[in-house]
């Protein structure tokens, strides 16, 4: 039962709030006419029963005038019981007044007189007209005798102070009724013309309030349109003209933090797609500069070098209309702030953070006619995580507050700046090693097409730019590239059509995590290292050729050589031994000369024969394992008719121990050979001695032979070029001491072949020692010795 | 009496050490080339044979290898005459079935030592 109720409740103010206004206007509107309505029925419904009763009061007041006018009457008539006195005074007072509509006399007995209009009459009336409260009463009735609606007013009437009866007057309602008839028209009258005029009022009163707010409202729906140019003009209440004037502040701003952004939008497409962050900068600045409605803007490089304060160049600046320019004179203009907080900014502005301050100016800013900054603002710009300098905002007009919005979009403006010569930087970068490479590069895209050139390629193929890029790859190259590919041999094809051999590298480009972008290729010309490898060849061929020629050359003359220097030696061998008797000593001794001559030519050929056979590779060696103390017994065998000569003593030192030895027995004794005999030549009157001797080393055993003399020795200038062939110390020497000088050169290559050494040590005047060194036992064998065979 | 067959094709080399050796007491047979030599070795049947390598038209090694290979000749012993610096030809010599070999220019008491010793005979007697 409940439940009905408020469900139904709740619909009938659904109705009522639907139908309610929902206007401002028509709800003030409704307000006020409502209370003026309400006021209006208040006074109708206070006045109107007030009226009424004022008009009963005047029925009653002549009502009881009547009364008392009879009471005199009355007064006679009771005391002689003749009415017609009175009924006569009745009937005049009847007559004269036509609003009276009865009079009638009733005595407490109930005889009562009734006159009316048409005549009187006498007649026993009920208790009606005998009320028991005996005090006059009137109102308004219908009283039971007539059965008509009358005022009817009865005042008790006393005789001698006794209750006697009552005087009933009754008055028609005409008059009254008529009266009340006029008091409604008019008060509906007067409520009607209220009722419309205070609506009228209201909806005026409530248009005229509404108006400035409508007036916002639609300034507020222009703004979120986006027309911020939008103002409201309103002269009105100080509150709704406070109101205005805060919409007009606040869409100021918004249209001032529009055109900012709009310049921040315009920087950003101009460093996007200008070449050069330079090239558009001035337009940039002025730009921002009008819209921040400042009165300077200027790019300031930050100085390296700053011991005594803030210190930047002037790189671009632009300035309002009428402001002199301090980059327009000669040279660069240079800021330089040395004030107690230069420290703190730098500090500030190197961390990125923005510096604020006001009328704190730099020196060199008011440079020549250029006004100082009232409030300035100071946002650096990053270039590749460093700090390259500032961008400035100067207003010398006013003092200002920078807002959050300008701020943060003067940052923008210095990071996109910063973003922008730090892209060119590293666009430079790159295009400087892509100038300065020698080898021609090229970028193609996925398909192959060319994209970028350098100059080297384009130097190389004598196309323009603009005629290779977009062409496809294959148009250069003969035969296909494999990708991911270092250093094949491909050959590139000019403008004109000539072949270029190149070395050529490729790889892929790939962006990111793997999608592929390209392909980039670099190419070296082969065309000089080709013509290099071409004459390099041609040059080993000439030489192997030669070196083929010299070596049939020299067997050949070995054998030619030879042949006739062994008959010159047989011949003079034959005629000592077997024609020339000692009867013919100077012959002999000639003979001797002739053949000790064909045996040194003969030494000669040999050495020179051999040194070439080494300097071919065509010597081997063959290890056996032999007693070195033989070996010493036949080198010395050798050697005694020269030691005899020069008057030499031969000391041999070889203990058992040392005895064996596994290597190349001809070249060992030949090395042995040449020492020994050297050592001879240059020593006279002296000794000679050979020590053998076993050395236990990290890398193996060793067997060491050291030749010493007592002769000449040789000068520490002379030792290095010692082992060279054809160098016998000086060339008086080889008259003095015969030989070719190629013996120590021989021996050497000997030991090494044997995978040994040889060293000298002497001093002039004193002597020389020769040691060689040679493995032991059997061991691999380096170097060209490991091409011999093993003979033992 | 020792019979030498001397394969030489230098006059001069020839002369000189037939005439030595003979002046010793050799019997020297000559042959001037490789075919001459192999004849007279077939024929002959010297005790000894001396011969140069660089031979014309057919070489040293290929006589030495042929009678080496020839039961007729087998026996006879051979020393290559070889010059010093071609080391390679006497072990070429060797390898092709030379039983010594002597270096030129010839010293000629060491190559009468080598050819008592290969022929176990003494040399005929020294001439007066």
């Amino acid at each position: 039962m409940k439940k009905r109720f408020t469900g139904a409740w709740a619909k009938v103010r659904r109705r009522l709030r639907f139908r309610a206004p929902r206007g401002i206007t028509a709800r003030i509107s409704g307000l006020s006419w409502t209370i003026a309505l309400f006021s209006l029925m208040v006074f109708v419904g206070a006045s109107i029963p007030e009226q009424k009763h004022e008009i009963e009061d005047n029925l009653r007041s002549k009502a009881h005038g009547i009364a008392a006018s009879l009471q005199e009457g009355l007064a006679g008539a009771a005391v002689t019981e003749d009415y017609s006195a009175l009924v006569e005074q009745c009937m005049q007072a009847l007559a004269a007044d036509d609003s009276i509509d009865f009079l009638l006399i009733a005595k407490d007995d109930g005889f009562s007189i009734v006159v009316e209009k048409g005549g009187w009459r006498t007649a026993q009336l009920g208790a009606f007209w005998r009320p028991r409260e005996r005090a006059p009463a009137g109102g308004i009735e219908v009283v039971p005798l007539f059965g008509v609606r009358i005022f009817h007013f009865a005042m008790p009437y006393d005789f001698s102070t006794m209750p006697w009866g009552w005087i009933h007057v009754g008055l028609s309602l005409k008059a009254y009724d008529h009266g009340v008839a006029r008091l409604y028209q008019r008060t509906g009258a007067l409520a009607v013309v209220c009722v419309a005029g205070s609506l009228l009022a209201s909806v005026i009163f409530a248009r005229r309030l509404v108006r400035p707010m409508v007036r916002l409202q639609d300034m507020a729906g222009r703004i979120a349109q986006g027309d911020l140019s939008a103002r409201a003009s309103i002269r009105s209440a100080q509150e709704i003209e406070g109101l205005a004037q805060s919409f007009n502040t606040m869409a100021d701003a918004l249209w001032q933090r529009d055109k900012i952004l709009e310049s921040i939008r315009f920087a950003a497409q101009r460093f996007l797609s200008a070449e050069a962050w330079q090239t558009v900068i001035l337009e940039v600045l002025s730009k921002i500069g009008d819209a921040a409605q400042v009165s300077r803007v200027f790019l300031l490089e930050n100085r390296a070098a700053q011991e005594e304060g803030l210190v930047g160049t002037v790189l671009h600046e632009w300035v309002r209309p009428g402001i002199p320019c301090r980059t327009c004179g000669p040279g660069q203009a240079e800021l330089r702030w040395t004030g107690a907080d230069w420290r703190r900014w730098a500090g500030s502005l190197g961390r990125g953070e923005v510096v604020l301050f006001e009328g704190d100016g730099p020196e060199g800013a008011g440079r020549g006619s250029a006004p100082a900054s009232r409030s300035s603002i100071l946002v650096p710009i990053e270039v590749g995580g460093q700090w390259f300098g500032v961008l400035g905002f100067d207003d010398c007009v006013r003092v200002r507050a920078w807002s959050d919005a300008e701020r943060d979009s003067f940052r923008s403006a210095a990071g996109m700046l910063g973003a922008a010569i730090t892209r060119q930087q590293a666009q430079e970068y790159v295009d400087n090693i892509l100038r300065s490479m020698g080898e021609s590069l090229l970028v193609m895209d996925p398909e192959w097409r060319i994209q970028r050139v350098n100059p080297s390629a384009l130097r190389l193929l004598g196309y323009t730019e603009e005629q290779l890029v977009g062409q496809p790859f294959s148009r250069i190259v003969d035969g296909d590239v494999p990708v991911n590919t270092i250093a094949i041999e491909r050959t590139y094809r000019t403008s004109a059509g000539h072949p270029i051999p190149v070395l050529l590298s490729s790889a892929e480009l790939r962006s990111g995590p793997g999608s592929l972008v390209g392909y980039v290729c670099l190419a070296q010309e082969l065309t000089d290292l080709k013509r290099t490898q071409a004459e390099l060849v041609r040059a080993r061929d000439a030489a192997e050729n030669a070196n083929r020629t010299k070596s049939v050359f020299l067997a050949n003359m070995s054998h030619e050589l030879r042949t006739p220097l062994n008959a010159i030696i047989g011949y003079s061998q034959m005629l000592r031994e077997d024609c020339i008797g000692p009867e013919q000593p100077e012959v002999l001794s000639d003979l001797e000369k002739i053949e000790r001559s064909g045996h040194i030519l003969l030494g000669i050929i040999n050495d020179i024969l051999d040194l070439s056979k080494i300097e071919a590779g065509r010597e081997t060696v063959k290890a056996q394992t032999f007693d070195i103390a033989a070996v010493l017994q036949d080198v010395s065998n050798a050697v005694q008719p020269l030691a005899r000569q020069q008057g030499n003593v031969l000391e041999i030192d070889c203990p058992d121990a040392a005895r064996m030895i596994c290597a190349d027995l001809s070249k060992f004794r030949q090395s042995l050979l040449n020492l020994v005999n050297n050592a001879m030549k240059f020593t006279e009157r002296g000794r000679v001695s050979v020590t053998v001797n076993r050395r236990l080393a990290a890398d193996g055993e060793w067997t060491e032979v050291h030749v010493s003399d007592t002769g000449i020795g040789i000068g520490r200038e002379h030792l290095d070029k010692l082992f060279q062939p054809f160098s016998q110390v000086d060339s008086s020497a080889t008259r003095k001491y015969n030989g070719t000088g190629l013996g120590l050169a021989i021996t050497k290559k000997f030991c090494q072949m044997m995978g040994g050494d040889i060293a000298v040590e002497s001093e002039p005047g004193r002597g020389s020692r020769f040691s060689i060194r040679l493995p032991a036992g059997r061991r691999p064998i380096r170097g060209a010795a490991a091409l011999g065979t093993d003979g033992a | 009496m020792c019979r030498i067959l001397l394969v030489e094709d230098n006059e001069l080399n020839r002369d000189m050490l037939t005439r030595r050796l003979r002046h010793r007491g050799y019997e020297v047979a000559l042959a001037v080339n490789g075919q001459q030599g192999l004849e007279m070795a077939r024929s002959r049947q010297p005790d000894i044979v001396l011969m140069d390598l660089s031979l014309p038209e057919i070489d040293g090694w290929q006589v030495a290898r042929i009678l080496k290979n020839d039961a007729a000749t087998r026996c006879i012993p051979v020393v290559a005459l070889t010059a010093h610096a071609m080391l390679g030809d006497r072990e070429k010599a060797l390898e092709a079935g030379c039983d010594d070999y002597a270096t030129k220019p010839v010293d000629l008491p060491h190559l009468m030592g080598m050819i008592e010793r290969l022929t176990g005979r003494p040399r005929a007697a020294d001439r007066p």
